[in-house]
């Protein structure tokens, strides 16, 4: 039956679906593109916000002053609500949270002030217990009565006078409650009232912050990028000190498992991206807990291709320009990098580095790092266009030491790569496997070893095990991990057009993988912005211009505000200032 | 006609203008040799100021057709049947020169670098890209080629500039070539040779305005006619043009001789990628065209059965050139020599009837 559906699939003609890709188009007005609910916020934003409190103003712009404070979540997936009785709630987070099965899950019923019955719900380990039992517990339990002891069950003398927290939230819906206690917060249900209340007590272990383990750079910050939620919004916050920095946490997956933050430069960025990105994270619905690289698969618009249209950086300063240059940056819970879209192919080759070195020496980085990735992808593939198709083209002494080399071999050309790159790619599947150190030294003693060994065998001559070096190291240069994946598997395919129809192949195969990268799109920006299509944008493509000349966003970003400093960037050379 | 999506003045300079100079990678200029002599370089600028003069009629006729493209102006202007039998040949002119470049390029690369390849081999990586690409659709195919124009210009020069050593200024000599009259004749009619900036009024939907045709259309008319005289120039100062006239490929051969001592010497491998490059984007961009025209036409909006069904006319087509005369004979100077009706003619004759008709279309704001 399978055979039967494919044979059709392939003879039978269906109409194309309709469907209307996300464009980033110039003449498209903000105005009309401008939501109702962003216009309120920039009214009402003022110093750098809480993620809540950004929360809280857009819900109570939608909801309206009188309406009660519930949680942006709460819209995104209504459910029930809580129960005025105490043992309904009680009951239904149990059966929700399989209590007392699960033993990570803590219920300490109580009394508030001796007066009226209140319960809170916590995680075990997810949930500072310092906090529960002296900033709540305490608080609720110990204080004396007041004279109005009939307010003391009001949830609004408890939330305004009793509990001595930074930070906490009303919410209605029960789900969004037991969502929230899954994060590390604790909910405190009191009998009588329609409401619980989330307090802020996340203190889960998590590492300190360290150096970047695959972005390290001689100048600049060393700091990256942790497993903590806050820590890392904080460490962009450090760098961007600007009250229109902000930060939106959302729930993503099935049950909103994961909190994501959405972090943006309102006033800079373009609102058609926020929204489109909204979009995709809120119709995100995978029921497995997500991280960093399963959400960049998520909202990518191909993922079929094999060149990654989102960018992962572990560096807060990195994350920061690109915020500041009009970029969205996703942090997930869990997660040590930052997602930055929307993108172009030459930010995957850009490196702090680039930036924080004078432009000489960033321009002359970024002209090797440019060489050695044309080396990982098309060398082999050249190698054996030349031997096999293009000899001519061989000087007559490289030809005859190139032949002397190969005299021993008895294995076609071809076979001799494809063994010794296969060979170079288990080394360093391998490598990454073996813990640590022994690790590194694997890739190293295996690399000699292998190599020396097969050429005293012959089984290759020396020649290519110069052009599998070069490229492996060619490889490591690429500053983005998931690019070098893309030019790994395009180098096996050079591999087999330079085989199959040497120079031509290779032409025909570049043609085509360039022509794919022209059809992709970064959330509405062309992949080779602003090259093809041109676009202005500063002298930062290839060749990098130096700073004073940097004054322009990227005019592919359709940013709301293009420019980034004045056109007098040094203007202590005007000796009037 | 579909939207094809949007694209910039600097991809559409750089698409049209590569698909011109494609010809001269190939017979054309033996051709051209033959007929002028050593006058032929000069004869190229006749063409292309021929050229510009018919593009300009063309883009009067898309002022009164603002924002539509050349086959719906054809409708418009002149009714539907007409119309269509308009777009129709220029439809399956542009096929011909899709097949006829192919054959050239398979000749070329059979003489020069792959003696023993089958010739369906060729021909059927070549349609493979076309097909990709096509699907891909017009706005992948401009970026395309504006993404590798600067690798194809660089290429370009670096051949014309390295070959220097070999440029004998006497080889220009007699500088006005066989006949003056003829010569100026010939390249009145050659200027089809420059016809592909018909794209540019095919597409004008996507540039979002005649003054960017305009402008696309004029910057790529002399960055080839440039490219083309430069290249016919070089390739005269090398070879005397009695030996000249019987070259396959000048480009090529001029990158054959580039010789900088021991090492810098055959280096036309590095050249064929620049040539191959450059016969994709031209071959590619001509068959989206037909197929798009051929799409209008019978208001068919999904292309993929059509671009299959071209691919398999042009592979075809290609496989039915016996040798590189008959390439040369039957294809490049039958295509030559009537090009300029589907080009420059026929957009003449419908300016003609609308304004006869008096069919306008508004006002175009950015024109």
């Amino acid at each position: 039956m399978k055979l039967l559906s494919l044979a059709k699939k392939l003879l039978i003609y269906r109409e194309p679906k309709p469907y209307q890709e996300f464009e980033l188009l110039e003449d498209e007005p903000f105005e009309t593109e401008h939501g109702p609910d962003e216009g309120t916020v920039l009214e009402k934003t003022s110093n750098p916000i809480s993620c809540e409190e950004w929360n809280l103003i857009r819900q109570k712009s939608k909801d309206g002053e009188n309406s009660s404070q519930t949680t942006s979540q709460e819209t995104s997936a209504p459910g029930l609500t809580v129960s005025t009785s105490l043992q309904a709630n009680l009951q239904y987070v149990k059966r929700e949270l399989h209590s007392p099965k699960n033993k990570d899950v803590i219920i300490r019923e109580f009394k508030v002030m001796n007066c009226c019955d209140a319960c809170v719900v916590y995680i075990d380990g997810m949930a500072d217990k310092n906090t529960i039992n002296n900033f709540i517990l305490r608080q609720l339990m110990l204080r004396p009565l007041p004279e109005q002891a009939g307010e003391v069950c009001s949830l609004d003398y408890i939330a305004e006078n009793l509990l001595a927290a930074n930070e906490i939230q009303r919410v209605r819906d029960i789900d969004a409650a037991i969502r929230e206690v899954l994060n590390g917060l604790t909910a405190l249900f009191v009998d009588g009232a329609p409401e619980c209340i989330l307090v802020e007590t996340r203190g889960y272990e998590s590492r300190s912050i360290t150096e970047p383990l695959n972005e390290q750079v001689v100048y600049g910050p060393q700091e990256a990028f942790v497993e903590q939620l806050r820590t890392n919004i904080t460490l962009i916050r450090k760098i961007i000190r600007s009250k229109d920095l902000i930060t939106e946490i959302r729930p993503i997956g099935k049950g909103g498992q994961i909190s994501c933050a959405m972090l943006y430069v309102d006033g800079i960025v373009n609102p058609r991206v926020v929204r489109e990105m909204k979009r995709r994270l809120d119709n995100i619905n995978v029921n497995i807990t997500i991280g960093t690289g399963i959400v960049n698969q998520l909202i990518e618009e191909r993922p079929f291709s094999l060149f990654p249209q989102s960018l992962s950086t572990e560096r807060p300063d990195r994350t920061a320009a690109f915020l500041m240059d009009g970029q969205i940056a996703l942090i997930l819970e869990g997660s040590p990098q930052a997602i930055i879209v929307p993108i172009t192919f030459f930010h995957l080759f850009h490196t702090s580095d680039d930036s924080t070195l004078r432009w000489q020496y960033g321009n002359f980085q970024r002209y090797v790092r440019l060489i050695a990735c044309f080396f990982a992808i098309f060398l082999p593939g050249l190698y054996l266009a030349l031997t096999l198709y293009h000899s001519e083209m061989i000087p007559a002494e490289l030809m005859s030491s190139l032949h002397q080399a190969r005299e021993n071999v008895p294995f076609p050309a071809v076979i001799e790569v494809l063994l010794m790159e296969l060979s170079f790619e288990i080394i360093r599947e391998a490598g990454v496997r073996v813990p640590g150190l022994v690790g590194q030294t694997l890739g190293i003693i295996g690399a000699i070893v292998l190599g020396q060994a097969a050429v005293e065998a012959g089984l290759v001559s020396p020649v290519l095990i110069i052009i599998v070096a070069i490229t492996g190291l060619g490889n490591f240069a690429i500053p983005d991990y998931r690019l070098s994946y893309a030019i790994r598997i395009s180098r096996f395919i050079f591999i087999v057009l330079g085989t199959i129809a040497g120079f031509y192949g290779i032409s025909a195969g570049m043609y085509v993988m360039f022509g794919f990268a022209c059809s992709l799109k970064s959330f509405g920006v062309p992949y080779f912005s602003p090259v093809a299509p041109k676009t202005e944008s500063n002298p930062d493509i290839v060749t990098r211009g130096p700073v004073w000349t940097q004054i322009q966003r990227p005019d592919f970003l359709n940013t709301r505000n293009r420019r980034r400093a004045d056109d007098s960037v040094m203007g202590w050379r005007n000796r009037d200032k | 006609m579909k939207d094809e999506g949007k694209f910039g003045v600097q991809e559409a300079t750089w698409l049209c203008a590569i698909t011109i100079i494609a010809k001269v990678l190939f017979t054309s200029p033996a051709i051209v040799t033959s007929q002028f002599g050593p006058a032929a370089w000069y004869m190229s600028l006749i063409s292309v100021i021929v050229a510009s003069v018919g593009f300009a009629f063309i883009l009067k006729l898309l002022k009164r057709f603002p924002r539509r493209g050349l086959p719906e102006i054809y409708e418009l202007s002149i009714g539907r049947i007409p119309g269509s039998v308009f777009s129709g040949i220029l439809c399956i002119f542009l096929l011909l020169i899709v097949i006829q470049n192919l054959s050239d390029f398979q000749e070329a690369l059979h003489v020069y670098t792959y003696h023993n390849t089958p010739d369906w081999y060729t021909i059927l990586i070549f349609v493979i890209c076309l097909a990709i690409l096509s699907f891909l659709g017009l706005e992948t195919i401009v970026r395309t080629a504006k993404l590798f124009s600067f690798f194809v210009i660089a290429g370009m020069l670096a051949v014309l500039l390295l070959a220097a050593e070999n440029y004998d200024i006497t080889n220009l000599f007699p500088i006005l070539g066989y006949d003056i009259k003829k010569n100026i004749m010939h390249g009145i009619i050659r200027s089809s040779a420059y016809g592909e900036v018909i794209i540019l009024a095919v597409f004008a939907r996507s540039l979002q305005g005649t003054g960017y045709v305009k402008k696309a259309g004029i910057a790529s008319l002399t960055i080839s006619g440039i490219v083309i005289t430069l290249t016919l120039l070089a390739y005269i100062l090398t070879f005397p043009f009695y030996i000249a006239e019987e070259v396959t490929s000048p480009m090529y051969e001029l990158s054959q001789l580039i010789d900088f001592g021991r090492f810098v010497q055959r280096i036309e491998s590095v050249f064929l990628l620049v040539w191959i490059l450059v016969t994709l984007i031209s071959s590619t961009a001509i068959f989206y065209t037909f197929i798009s025209i051929y799409c209008f036409i019978f208001r068919i909006d999904d292309r993929r059965p059509i671009i299959i069904a071209g691919c398999f006319i042009t592979f075809a087509g290609a496989m039915l050139q016996s040798n590189v005369s008959g390439v040369v004979i039957s294809g490049v100077k039958m295509i030559r020599s009537l090009g300029p009706i589907p080009f420059f003619i026929m957009p003449m004759i419908a300016l003609a009837v609308s304004a006869i008709r008096k069919k306008k279309e508004g006002t175009d704001d950015k024109a």
